[in-house]
């Protein structure tokens, strides 16, 4: 078939076409869909003032300790001065349709099969509902993984080998989630071993290096949380009864609506292939990481949604190797004229089994934001409350914390958090009980001066109002009630 | 790369000589054990140089204060060391307890130099220096515990037979029975290792059969009482698997390994399966006190000694061995020093910030100066009621043969969870209880910072009086 466009301007097309997806989305609210957004920039907004990073959050918890790496405040707050901060992170994400297709070209050098990883990855479901309208510290954290993994292909030459070494400085300071990266390549130089693919020396040594220091790092940040909760550190102190949410079983089923029926598909094949019959390094390492992710998944160690996004993405990558094998198939039969044919049905099933998914996740991403009504109302609160604890929802605590600029009873930071179970037993008690002598107990344990009740604390407590106000103790004020007594 | 080697070899020359190591060590362990010279961290100070007193009191059986009066346990051979060595040198107990970890350190670290004086000196040095830096090690001779007891008289009975001097071996081999039996256990595993290094098995006979008979001091005591209650309950740390993460330090445990001295120590071991020189020392020690660790927190504290030499070796191996890029190679070598310093500084600093603080401190003295009582609070704090404030406990933390352990546990945990204050009455007369001691951590940690239970009944009921309050610390009075 004769070309029409260069594979270079492909590639930029699906870019623009997936960055018009997300900023079609993102336009849609003033808001951000996340409460961890809100946390990401009140972070940033303090070093602006400070220069150093947040330790102690006097409005969190009513006080607490924080535990988080610094690196990604110092990137938002870059965001903040280029007036950026809704659309740079979506700009992030979608570029990492350029290092899926680096990394697929990379293991199947074929340029059409990887061009269709690149397109597929860029609509995984769960990718777009967990990142999309949101200062997602993964719009940074993936495009540096997936890099790192390249670099290390390509550790031989100078210049992969030095952005890899800074690249593991990077990383570590930006998220946990190295450690799975640590992980992996550990994995990988175990397999590699098992199955006899030599591994050059240099690459021996930047794995050793990038483990260590991954390590290092990770204990000089979580030091203290390490020596409260050990090895627990992995829950992350997340309450029990949001344990179902955050690490719940996961069924085969899910996992193919989640992360969508192509990759897992012809990612999983090239897995199968590549294991006995051809062993190809690149595939060997993203396997380790794959593999490494499924089991912290099916042992309930990694975030759900977190371990999904990973799967998407890595079989995203691989699946080019199964097309790449079948395009070639194709083209020793008699069926290499209807390669054109194939190409429209490959395109229509994207739309069909990724496109369509990821467009229904974003609507509902969208349509659960904080209202234009929220938001103002938390404002207002700025302004026109005292020095009290704002009550909200488990999921509006950072917001309380930098829009109303008010303490907050709980956010879900729950790492070092003081007592997040009960707290969270209590937000619940408030909002669903019908009893004023609990909720005033509940209120003066918790010395919450100021109930609100957002639209969204409306719906996932499905109530229109307070079941006990009563105007002796609650007056009413702005979006929610002063606690008078 | 011809820098770093160079480098090492300034340390390496500069350390060897005993008389700097020395000093570096005897410097080192004694800022330790002074930043909390005035009031030690952890319980170990305070039941010592209780019991030590004690001692010199010539009360050598029963202990009036503990579980509201019970017997000693026989394995006081620590306890006997304080209160001889108080008494000879005139030294006060609170002195003789801090300094006489560090006295074992230094001993050890003799002895040990003397030994392996013929070895490699790279490794040594280098070996020396991480032991010097690992938590365990300065757990053990930075405040008075059982086990450095243990590892020194261990270290002076291989000493002695490395000289063969027999007799003075075994002589040496006596007293560590008296001090800890399970440290006993994990000493006489030790001597077995380097008996077959020596091969000389029936020397190690000798120890078994000393160990046997001074094992029957505790006859009397086993026929008296019979075996020891059990406890029913589980305490402390719990979490993803408690049983290993107790190895390493930086998960959490008291005084396991730092994390980078036992993952340098695999290098070490893959280097000398590569060298083909036996090594088995080495190996056998290293996998035989691993899996001793899993029943005793005294293996694991032989163990930082093992750790700290692989570690050496690992660290040589990497420094010798031809990297293709030199950046990486510096760079890890340097992550290497600084996890293991990171791992002492950890553990220097969790000492620093470790209980009991200024605030319990003054409230248990408050305590001690009303009139005598039982008191009640959480068995953690049930050693420093009874040292600080000279008071009698509910129960404390020594489990191993207290009187009605289970029980008492059963009454605490209805004590502070009831609310119902004929419930509480009756128990607090049941234990003679006078005062209720409590402090932040026990709040925070038992009742959430909330008024219930215990704190509750404390708050709303006129049985119960506040006589102290400060800084979270709160001393009530039970009018019975």
């Amino acid at each position: 078939m004769k070309k029409i466009f260069s594979t270079k301007t492909i590639l930029v097309g699906i870019f623009l076409i997936t960055l018009a997806f997300r900023l079609y989305f993102i336009f849609q609210t003033n808001n951000f869909s996340s409460d961890d957004a809100y946390f990401h920039l009140r972070h940033a907004e303090y070093i602006k003032e400070n220069v150093a990073p947040m330790f102690y959050d006097d409005l969190s918890y009513g006080g607490r300790s924080v535990l988080y790496p610094p690196l990604f405040h110092y990137l938002v707050l870059l965001m903040m001065y280029v007036l950026a901060l809704k659309i740079l992170p979506e700009i992030l994400l979608s570029s990492l349709v350029f290092i899926v297709f680096l990394l697929s070209k990379r293991i199947t050098n074929d340029n059409s099969s990887s061009l269709f990883a690149a397109s597929i990855s860029a609509f995984v479901p769960l990718y777009i509902g967990y990142t999309i309208n949101q200062i997602s510290i993964y719009s940074i954290v993936l495009p540096i993984i997936f890099y790192m993994f390249y670099c290390l292909m390509r550790i031989e030459e100078k210049k992969y080998l030095n952005i890899f070494i800074l690249l593991s400085f990077v990383l570590p300071l930006l998220h946990p989630i190295a450690f799975l990266f640590m992980l992996s390549i550990l994995l990988y130089v175990m397999l590699a071993g098992a199955e006899d693919i030599k591994l050059s020396k240099l690459k021996k040594e930047a794995i050793i290096f990038s483990s260590f220091l991954i390590l290092l790092i990770s204990f000089i940040i979580y030091k203290k949380a390490f020596l409260t909760y050990g090895l627990d550190i992995i829950f992350g102190n997340i309450p029990f009864s949001l344990f179902s949410i955050y690490f719940r079983d996961i069924s085969l089923l899910e996992i193919f609506y989640y992360t969508g029926i192509i990759p897992l598909f012809f990612g999983g094949i090239a897995i199968f292939y590549n294991t006995f019959r051809e062993k190809n390094d690149g595939v060997f390492l993203l396997s380790s990481f794959m593999l490494i992710d499924l089991l912290l998944l099916f042992t309930g160690l990694i975030e759900l949604n977190v371990g999904l996004m990973f799967v998407g993405l890595i079989t995203s990558i691989l699946a080019a190797v199964t097309v790449s094998k079948f395009l070639k198939y194709i083209k020793l039969t008699k069926f290499s004229k209807f390669t054109g044919i194939f190409f429209a049905f490959r395109t229509i099933l994207i739309i069909l089994l990724l496109v369509f998914p990821s467009f229904v996740a974003a609507k509902i991403v969208i349509s659960t934001t904080p209202t234009d009504e929220d938001i103002t109302a938390l404002g207002f609160l700025k302004d026109n409350l005292g020095d009290v604890t704002v009550l909200g929802n488990p999921y509006e605590g950072h917001m309380i914390n930098a829009i109303a600029g008010k303490k907050n009873v709980m956010d879900n930071f729950y790492l070092l958090a003081p007592n997040p179970q009960q707290r969270l037993n209590d937000i619940n008690t408030i909002y669903s009980t019908g009893s004023n002598a609990i909720a005033s107990e509940l209120l003066q344990y918790n010395k919450v001066g100021y109930i609100f009740l957002s639209t969204r604390t409306k719906q996932l407590y499905n109530i229109t109002d307070l079941k006990y106000k009563n105007e002796k103790c609650f007056k009413e004020f702005g979006m929610g009630y002063k606690i008078i007594c | 790369m011809r820098n770093a080697s160079r480098n090492l070899e300034w340390v390496i020359r500069l350390f060897a000589k005993r008389e700097v190591l020395f000093l570096l060590f005897l410097a080192v362990l004694a800022v330790v054990s002074i930043i909390r010279w005035d009031i030690p961290a952890g319980e170990e100070f305070y039941y010592h140089s209780r019991i030590a007193e004690q001692i010199l009191h010539k009360n050598l059986f029963y202990d009036n204060l503990s579980y509201g009066g019970r017997y000693i346990l026989p394995s006081i051979g620590l306890d006997l060391i304080i209160a001889m060595f108080s008494f000879l040198t005139g030294f006060s107990v609170k002195t003789t307890s801090l300094i006489l970890p560090i006295l074992f350190g230094l001993g050890s670290l003799l002895l040990l130099y003397s030994l392996v004086r013929g070895a490699n000196k790279k490794v040594i040095v280098l070996g020396f220096l991480f032991l010097l830096i690992s938590p365990g090690f300065l757990y053990l001779f930075t405040r008075p515990n059982v086990y450095a007891a243990t590892v020194f008289f261990t270290v002076l009975s291989i000493y002695f037979l490395s000289r063969n001097k027999h007799r003075a071996s075994i002589m040496s081999f006596i007293p560590i029975f008296l001090i800890s039996v399970p440290g006993g256990f994990v000493a006489l595993f030790a001597l077995l290792i380097y008996s077959a290094y020596i091969k000389n098995l029936r020397i190690w006979l000798k120890f078994l059969t000393t160990s046997v008979i001074v094992s029957l001091v505790y006859l009397p005591f086993l026929i008296k009482f019979g075996l020891p209650e059990l406890p029913e309950f589980t305490i402390g740390n719990t979490g993803i698997n408690f049983i290993f993460q107790r190895y390493i330090f930086d998960f959490g445990s008291k005084f396991g390994l730092g994390i980078f001295g036992f993952l340098l120590s695999f290098f070490g071991i893959s280097k000398l399966m590569r060298d083909r020189q036996g090594h088995f020392v080495e190996h056998i020690g290293f996998i035989g006190l691993f899996a001793l660790a899993y029943f005793f927190d005294a293996a694991l504290l032989f163990l930082t000694f093992f750790v700290s030499i692989l570690a050496a070796h690992g660290f040589i191996g990497l420094l010798k061995k031809r990297w293709q890029s030199r950046t990486i190679r510096y760079i890890t070598l340097l992550i290497f020093i600084y996890g293991l310093l990171f791992s002492g500084l950890s553990y220097v600093n969790q000492s620093i910030n470790g209980l009991p603080n200024s605030d319990i401190v003054n409230g248990l003295r408050y305590l001690g100066s009303l009139e005598e009582g039982t008191v009640f609070s959480g068995y953690t704090n049930g050693i420093w009621i009874n040292a600080i404030a000279g008071k009698k406990n509910v129960m404390d933390s020594k489990f191993f043969y207290a009187p009605g352990v289970n029980y008492r546990w059963q009454d605490s945990q209805r004590i502070l969870y009831s609310i119902d204050v004929e419930e509480i009455s009756w128990l607090f007369n049941k234990y003679n209880v006078k005062y209720v001691f409590l402090d932040p951590d026990m709040k925070e940690k038992l009742f959430e910072n909330r008024d219930t239970g215990l704190i509750y009944v404390l708050k709303y009921s006129n049985k119960f009086k506040r006589v102290y309050n400060k800084n979270g610390v709160e001393v009530w009075e039970y009018a019975s």
